[in-house]
């Protein structure tokens, strides 16, 4: 039963992949001598969809992606543009039942802004040198029958980008991108324990990375 | 059936491969055509080129593709050419900024290069020579490479490359050599 799974899965997917070859390829054959107007619209909404694309086309289980799901761009002129990025995920977790009365919470953000100075490549390919100013929140909390732990860590920072855009059409638009970006955490751990009361560690650290383009963004311009 | 699953996949990817080359290659556009009217030995003569390592995103991609997520040295590559011979920067960094600098990952590479068609102006090869510096936790390398690349034009103005070398020098503490094997697939633009 599992294998007829693994085969359908399999099938679907090959399925999908020469349903996109086929759409690229007929638009290669017709459309040779249209290209899209880049300039046509100003505003651009994209979303994160690396993980989507990739459970789509490969069986590999690696998540490789960035924090900022949401990405919006606004382009002022040909060669200059804005954009912002936001991330959030927010979890609790209450296990009653197990009889430790554990409740556990994340709540983190990650947001974004920069500016984008657009270099055309060809009528579809654009490549964007970007500056980009970040911030990031991450907080851990669980408590248990009156011993609570609480681990937080603030990040600012921000540097330059690289961005490689691909214009499919008027309206859709792939981007993905390289990130240099340094960065200063600063961390606290909260630790209550009913019987010795309460321990704060803090700690700083700074970081400059340069980070490989791990995300694949799906834009629509409007 | 995992024959099969193989020459699927194996066609899946050339087909995909042939479609990027074929979106790309009809776009030899008035951007393009614009770009190209000066008088110059090669298209690439006097042009800046910039290229992303895009081998983990790819690898995303690529169906039936098992492997894991690699670390790659070698994140940024910018070439500045004159008419025939460019200056090389091939860079990649993750360090920890605190009281003791220790970099997860570093890797400095200054030097030239040189770029030839191979053939119809699709495969080209690039070879040339860089200093460099890299390093993690555990060791260093302070050296010099011969380094080999190929690249495939997907557009005038867009190719998918990945390079190889020879690199020798002082591995922490010896002298040594080591052949450097290509694992990295590098995006690059010109412009």
């Amino acid at each position: 039963m599992l294998n007829q799974n693994s085969q359908g899965i399999f099938f679907m997917r090959i399925g999908i992949v020469l349903v996109v070859f086929w759409s690229f390829y007929t638009k290669g054959n017709g459309q040779s001598e249209t290209s899209p107007n880049q300039n046509k619209f100003k505003h651009e909404i994209a979303l994160n969809a690396t993980n989507l694309l990739s459970n789509l086309f490969s069986l590999s289980n690696d998540n490789l992606s960035t924090p900022y799901t949401f990405v919006y761009r606004h382009r002022f002129t040909e060669k200059f543009g804005i954009h912002f990025g936001l991330g959030a995920d927010l979890t609790r977790e209450e296990d009653v039942l197990g009889g430790s009365n554990l409740v556990a919470k994340t709540v983190l953000y990650d947001a974004r802004f920069g500016i984008d100075k657009i270099i055309p490549i060809t009528n579809k390919l654009n490549f964007i040198v970007g500056l980009d100013a970040i911030a990031g929140n991450v907080k851990n909390s669980s408590s248990s029958t009156g011993f609570d732990l609480t681990t937080s860590s603030f990040k600012l920072g921000g540097g330059p980008a690289i961005r490689i855009q691909y214009h499919l059409n008027d309206r859709v638009v792939f981007m993905t991108e390289g990130l240099f970006y340094f960065i200063r955490t600063k961390g606290q751990r909260e630790e209550i324990d009913p019987n010795t009361g309460i321990a704060l560690f803090t700690n700083t650290s700074h970081r400059f990375t340069i980070a490989e383009p791990k995300a694949l963004f799906i834009g629509f311009k409007f | 059936m995992m024959k099969m699953k193989f020459k699927v996949s194996f066609w899946i990817v050339a087909m995909l491969l042939f479609c990027a080359q074929r979106n790309f290659a009809q776009a030899v556009d008035t951007l393009t055509q614009k770009q190209q009217s000066q008088d110059l030995p090669y298209p690439w003569s006097k042009k800046k080129e910039v290229a992303l390592n895009v081998t983990n995103l790819a690898k995303l991609f690529v169906p039936l593709n098992f492997s894991n997520v690699t670390n790659q040295d070698v994140i940024l590559k910018t070439k500045w050419y004159f008419k025939k011979v460019a200056l090389r920067i091939d860079f990649g960094a993750d360090l920890d900024l605190n009281d003791e600098l220790s970099p997860d990952g570093f890797y400095l590479a200054i030097g030239y290069e040189r770029r030839r068609a191979i053939y119809k102006d699709k495969w080209f090869y690039t070879t040339g020579w860089s200093g460099v510096i890299t390093g993690n936790e555990n060791d260093g390398v302070i050296g010099v490479l011969k380094h080999f690349g190929m690249e495939y034009n997907l557009h005038p103005s867009v190719t998918l490359g990945t390079d190889t070398g020879l690199l020798f020098g002082v591995f922490t503490d010896d002298f040594n050599l080591k052949l450097v094997s290509p694992t990295s697939l590098f995006l690059q633009m010109r412009f």
